[in-house]
């Protein structure tokens, strides 16, 4: 592992009680973050947690070319191969995309038939549509990420396992995919600067 | 199931602000300035970020691993999901099994000892309910001593929405823990401890934040692990129908590559929307029509209430009466155009048998005009010579079977002779000029106004229109879409249910989309046609009964069917549950959206209320 930096340390833990008065207080969200860098350790790319464990990170796709994956008999088969003592965490995110609605937008361009009309009325048709594409809500679609703290003294046994995960799945038609250093990074600013507007 | 106290001295970071200390412009750490570089409110029980707002929901339930009637065996991670964006956790960690175990046994011996004493004190016998307790623990024990695994778990959800719009967040939340309840959980929203969801959501984060806890055997937990989705590509000239109704996303359709290029095609070019009415079913065939005439497609719709007439003028397109043309010089079809004398007699024949009967056609009135066809043929070439397509007008066959002088021809005489020239019907189809040619203009509307149709020609015009379409399909060099509305009317008439399977196998070839609109999906079921095999179907409010069966006919596990026929019966107007690909892709709920202008322009036209 490179890189840690444990004079960093951890966030300001104090005592402070869950049962304050209610009320809005305002602060900032970088002092809710736990995660305190992200590194390569052995290869992979993993997130520092903050007790200055790893915790390697990959995102759950099915399989373009399977349209008959069977997710719960995966998940089983991928729980009963976790050793005791083990955690494993997934999260189901929301992620913005707007690629979908970028391309019809495109291909709305090109509707031809609503330049050429007699009168303006289909030309005033296409420009609502894209006017209402524009004010609707932003798009967004369903991300499946595994994480994976990677236990102290069993690092080389869980690492082993970690990486037989892609075979595991496979077989029922879904992919693992590892999450690099960017995509980390991503997912950690969208979940402490959510943007629906 | 172990429930742990929460740990109200559990580590946790203090916000600033709190107690009034110097907010920090910035962070010595550069991962975190870069990932957190903006502000947030703690309020009571969510958190407000500049973006959006966040709502957090934890849940807890009574009852053991394996437990009868425990909730969790009927809890999966799609009952999280709702129209508003979430995140949703499950944290789980596999427990060593002689630790569950002695944990069960002592649960299970002291459960033992309570009924046991109860017993000798008062001479109470366990109920049947204590006894099945008693004998899920006991079988719990036994899996777990033979290796079945389990797991210590947390699960949290949390539902945004901007900040405007919180109350679509509060909605997703309060229909979650009503359903939640239901189903025997405490749903437990995060008062005074909102912060916890993001320190525990995060990835990095505290995975068991001193939230209410579970013990899962393996079943259980794996169902709350989410199944991942796909990214979608846009299909070709895709049309836009709105949002997917837990997704957030946008749904496009196509009537070549339905709602994923990358999925198994359709097996037909059909597509059904069904449900009853105000269900919204013609809203979503204008808004899908009126994208493809944008798109420059021709269109064609029957319209038995006329609704479309005001709107289809409106969009440049041509309204076609169910009668005769009031213009004498227009008729509304020829049903003898043709390119050979085969196709001739072929038309010949389709005609009297939508007049008569298949019954009419008896060996001696088919060998009748097949003589007539054919001398007629014969001398039209001679007169105006070759072309590729002839038309001859009823009359012209009138007199070729007339001079045959059989006694067969009567019938088709007796039978053709009024829609000749100078006969009372002689507007359908024997005037020079004719309304529907086989190849319709592109990027024009064409709307059929069946408002008018009376009984006494109500099997001519069905009959006009099913060999107008069959003609256009299967001769026509121009690729429409046919929108078939209230089809449950046509589908009861004989010309069109055999029509609606010719066209279903032919459409995709061709390039032409077909869309049937009904509140009836049983006559579909009935009918033996490529129709119950409709590729894409769209299914709206409608009864629980009529919509598991329908769910059936597609091929639907009845597991599905059953929850989604449910689902359908509880569905707002404008929203549909989308059944791709003949019923083999999975079921999902589509909310219609219509650009607000269009609906205006609609209401001018009073296609819309």
């Amino acid at each position: 592992m490179q890189g840690v930096n444990p004079a960093e340390g951890l966030p300001a833990y104090k005592s402070w009680s869950p049962r304050r008065k209610p009320g809005i207080k305002v602060g900032l969200t970088q002092h809710f973050v736990l995660a305190r860098a992200i590194e390569i350790c052995d290869g992979e790319t993993a997130l520092i947690d903050a007790g200055g464990n790893p915790r390697l990170m990959a995102e759950i796709e099915a399989d373009p070319d399977r349209p008959d994956a069977r997710p719960i008999e995966a998940y089983q088969t991928l729980l009963a191969s976790i050793q005791p003592g083990w955690t494993l965490r997934c999260l189901r995110i929301f992620w913005p995309d707007p690629d979908l609605r970028h391309d019809f937008a495109v291909q709305i361009e090109g509707w031809s038939a609503a330049e050429s009309g007699e009168s303006s009325g289909r030309r005033l048709l296409k420009t609502d549509l894209q006017l209402y594409l524009k004010e609707a809500a932003l798009p967004f679609l369903r991300r499946t990420i595994l994480e994976f703290p990677l236990p102290p003294g069993e690092k080389e046994a869980a690492r082993a396992w970690w990486e037989s995960l892609h075979g595991l799945l496979q077989p029922y038609g879904l992919q693992l995919r590892s999450l690099g250093a960017a995509e980390i990074e991503a997912l950690l600013r969208w979940i402490h600067n959510p943007e629906l507007a | 199931m172990s429930r742990r106290r929460r740990d109200t001295a559990s580590p946790l970071p203090r916000p600033y602000g709190i107690d009034d200390e110097p907010l920090p412009q910035t962070h010595d750490n550069p991962l975190i300035a870069r990932v957190a570089p903006q502000a947030v409110e703690v309020a009571e029980e969510h958190l407000i970020f500049p973006g959006g707002v966040m709502l957090p929901l934890s849940l807890r339930a009574s009852g053991g691993p394996g437990a009868p009637g425990s909730p969790w065996q009927d809890l999966s991670a799609a009952d999280f999901l709702s129209a508003s964006p979430s995140i949703y956790s499950v944290a789980l960690q596999r427990l060593a099994p002689e630790v569950l175990r002695s944990s069960l046994r002592v649960r299970r011996t002291l459960f033992e000892g309570a009924l046991l004493a109860l017993a000798e004190k008062t001479g109470r016998r366990p109920s049947q309910a204590e006894q099945a307790v008693d004998h899920a623990l006991d079988s719990a024990e036994s899996q777990v001593a033979l290796g079945k695994p389990a797991f210590r778990s947390v699960l949290l959800a949390a539902y945004y929405a901007a900040r405007d719009r919180v109350h679509q967040a509060q909605s997703a939340i309060r229909t979650l823990e009503g359903g939640l309840r239901g189903r025997g959980f405490a749903p437990q929203r995060l008062y005074y401890i909102p912060e916890r969801a993001l320190l525990h959501l995060q990835p990095g984060g505290d995975l068991f934040p001193g939230l209410d806890e579970s013990t899962l055997l393996l079943e259980d937990a794996a169902r709350l692990l989410p199944a991942p989705s796909r990214r979608i590509r846009l299909p070709d000239a895709a049309v836009l129908l709105g949002s997917h109704a837990e997704q957030s996303g946008d749904i496009y359709f196509s009537f070549s590559e339905g709602f994923d290029p990358d999925a198994p095609r359709p097996p037909h070019a059909l597509s059904l929307i069904c449900g009853e009415m105000g269900s919204g079913k013609t809203s979503l065939m204008r808004l899908i029509l009126t994208q493809r005439l944008l798109q420059g497609r021709t269109i064609v719709t029957l319209d038995p209430e006329g609704e479309n007439s005001r709107l289809c003028r409106a969009m440049g397109g041509r309204v076609i009466p169910a009668g005769a043309p009031e213009d004498k010089r227009f008729c509304l079809l020829h049903p003898l155009q043709a390119g050979s004398p085969a196709e001739m007699l072929l038309g010949a024949r389709f005609f009297l048998a939508a007049l008569a009967g298949e019954e009419a056609l008896t060996p001696g009135v088919q060998a009748a005009l097949h003589a007539a066809v054919k001398r007629r043929w014969e001398r039209q070439v001679e007169e105006l010579g070759e072309r590729d397509r002839q038309v001859f007008s009823i009359s012209a066959l009138v007199d070729s079977l007339g001079a045959l002088g059989a006694a067969e021809a009567a019938l088709p005489l007796a039978l053709l002779g009024p829609f000749a020239r100078g006969g009372l019907w002689e507007g359908f189809f024997d005037r020079p000029q004719v309304l529907l040619e086989v190849d319709l203009p592109a990027e024009t509307w064409w709307n059929f106004d069946l408002s008018g149709l009376r009984e006494e020609n109500k099997a001519i015009v069905h009959a006009v229109l099913a060999w107008f379409l069959y003609q256009a399909v299967t001769l026509g060099r121009q690729a429409m879409d046919v929108y078939i509305d209230e089809g449950w009317r046509l589908l009861r008439s004989r010309a069109f249910a055999g029509l609606l399977d010719e066209l279903g196998r032919r459409a995709r070839k061709r390039g032409i989309g077909v869309m049937l609109i009904t509140h009836l999906p049983d006559d579909l079921r009935g009918e033996s046609t490529s129709l119950s095999l409709a590729s894409n179907a769209f299914i709206g409010r409608m009864g629980p009964e009529q919509s598991f069966a329908f769910f059936r006919s597609l091929g639907v596990p009845q597991a599905e069917a059953e929850a989604r026929a449910e689902q359908a019966g509880r569905l707002p107007p404008r929203t549909f549950l989308a059944a791709p690909a003949g019923g083999r892709g999975p079921l999902f709920p589509l909310t219609v959206g219509i650009p607000p202008g269009w609906l205006e322009f609609w209401r001018r036209c009073g296609a819309a209320q």
